[in-house]
């Protein structure tokens, strides 16, 4: 018979190349020569096409905690319960990471933590982190995207966006970009950011490039895009003009090819805790990486539901769609009264809501929970 | 009636097959276009036992592919077209001891058939531990424990 050690060493590089990144991450131990192998870029490129496996998702909790979840949320069955299995802990003793925000790009996640002191890009299938210097101190109100940029042929080149607001010598606060290059380790301010509309926070990645809801109430809302190859923003229609800004949508990816958003028509009785939500989810046509083909972007309307949850007041801050079968996936904060809080998963689709995961109650909120979905890579920070 | 292919195997045993079956192996598709195969096509490195096994495979994937395209009109909007069907029965089809499966990815990358080459060597690692790796490849430890514990967690974070 013959063996694996007996191959010649390209045969063997392609062969494991067809394995799935997290299975490859866990045999890193075999030998050395398959060490030095999961490192190589090529490797890792060759991978990332071939070995494509399950997603895996994780969970941000209102109280900051990182869990990993089981399989791929985009897929759930709808009768399996959700299953959150591990907690994220820091092998190296270090001090805890007191996670604020989870920004997802292609399988890496930009963590910044609580009072935005320290920032860090980790790859949750290899456990590789690397921390990220500030430029000046990080200060609150800031908001974080991770892309990359598509023009490198040798793999993609990640770039961070960091937008903020500063006081000027005139006392006025002045919006301002700044771009890190992790291929270069720096900090540069992006010169032509021509900002005088609110970005929202919560900007979605997708195909390298990141996605937010923009605008003034004054001339209205739209999607904008910030190209990470150009640098450069761009404008792009919401499926439908929206003139009030009430903090009710959300974005998110369907499967890395298409954009959704969810909104949530508040419009009805406000102030009343029992109440039914409207909600609609549209979703684009798919978006490739090359330049041109999304210049129009569509939107097409697939889900609206009307659902009666129970009477806590929610925070709605991300939701999968599983297109197929016509089902969302939906995370909230729930703020009960008296001032506790948990994170409640919930299966909505067309006459159905279904609990499927609630996390523990606590009394302190850091901020609002999170589902990531991702495909694991072997890629190097 | 379609054009045949003869296969003979490292043991010199002939195998007919339909020449759209033998279009799935990339190889010999370009020794069809170079119309070399005239007089069978002798196979020194697969065996009758893998060589029966990857004909199974490509019958049932022409045969599938045939299907597809007649239903092909029954596809939903979202052009979601899953052949769990199919899915399965690959399942099935790699459910061999250790060394046939060996074999069988080594026929598939020399015959180049993506779909069986993908299939096998996914079916080889799944699930397995280190030290069932090791043993199954024949691989010999070149770490120390202290090296492998330390590579084990070089990473800062993990899931508990």
């Amino acid at each position: 018979m013959t063996m694996i050690s007996d191959l010649p060493n390209d045969l063997e590089a392609e062969i494991l190349s067809r394995v799935p990144a997290k299975s490859l991450s866990r045999l890193k131990t075999t030998c050395k020569r398959w060490y030095a192998l999961f490192r190589d870029p090529k490797f890792v490129v060759k991978n990332k096409k071939l070995g494509r496996a399950v997603r895996e998702s994780i969970l941000l909790t209102n109280h900051g905690d990182v869990c990993s979840v089981a399989g791929d949320l985009h897929d759930t069955v709808v009768n399996t319960p959700i299953e959150v299995s591990g907690k994220l802990t820091s092998l190296k003793g270090s001090n805890d990471f007191d996670f604020a925000e989870i920004f997802h790009c292609d399988g890496l996640m930009l963590c910044s933590e609580l009072g935005n002191d320290r920032l860090v890009v980790w790859n949750p299938c290899t456990g590789q982190t690397r921390n990220i210097k500030a430029r000046t101190s990080f200060q609150t109100n800031q908001t974080y995207a991770l892309g990359y940029s598509t023009s490198s042929p040798s793999g993609h080149s990640y770039k961070i966006l960091r937008y903020f607001d500063y006081r000027n010598d005139q006392e006025v606060w002045v919006p301002q970009c700044e771009i890190y290059d992790l291929s270069s380790d720096s900090w540069r301010v992006l010169d032509s950011f021509p900002l005088d509309y609110i970005m929202f926070r919560d900007g979605i990645s997708l195909k390298g490039d990141t996605y937010w809801v923009a605008g003034h109430n004054e001339s209205g809302y739209f999607m904008m895009k910030f190209d990470f190859t150009t640098e450069r923003f761009v404008c792009l229609p919401l499926p439908i003009p929206i003139e009030r800004f009430e903090d009710r949508f959300v974005l998110s990816v369907v499967r890395d090819e298409k954009l959704a958003v969810l909104l949530i028509d508040d419009s009805s009785d406000y102030l009343s805790y029992d109440r039914s939500e409207a909600m609609r989810i549209w979703v684009s046509n798919k978006i490739s990486e090359d330049e041109d083909a999304n210049k129009d972007l569509s939107w097409r309307s697939d889900l609206v539901l009307e659902v009666d949850f129970d009477n806590y007041s929610k925070n709605f801050r991300s939701f999968l769609l599983d297109e197929e079968n016509k089902v969302a996936i939906l995370c909230c904060g729930i703020e009960f009264v008296g001032e506790y809080y948990t994170t409640i998963i919930y299966i909505i689709g067309e006459d159905m809501l279904k609990e499927v995961y609630t996390g523990t109650i606590t009394a302190s909120r850091s901020h609002s929970p999170l589902v990531i979905t991702y495909v694991p890579s072997l890629v190097r920070i | 009636m379609s054009k045949k292919i003869i296969f003979e195997s490292s043991e010199g045993e002939s195998f007919e097959v339909d020449e759209a079956v033998a279009l799935e192996c990339q190889t010999i598709k370009n020794m069809i276009e170079d119309d070399c195969t005239d007089g069978g096509i002798p196979l020194a490195n697969v065996n009758s036992a893998t060589l029966t096994k990857v004909i199974d495979y490509c019958k049932k994937h022409v045969e599938a592919a045939a299907a597809a395209e007649a239903n092909a009109g029954d596809k939903d909007i979202y052009g979601a077209n899953k052949d769990i069907e199919l899915k399965t029965w690959d399942e099935e089809f790699v459910k061999v001891d250790q060394p046939l499966l060996f074999d069988l990815m080594l026929a598939a990358n020399f015959l180049i058939i993506p779909g069986l080459l993908d299939l096998t060597c996914k079916t080889m690692m799944r699930g397995k531990t280190v030290l069932q790796i090791r043993e199954i490849f024949h691989i010999k430890k070149d770490y120390t424990d202290a090296e492998e514990a330390e590579v084990r967690k070089e990473n800062a974070w993990a899931f508990e």
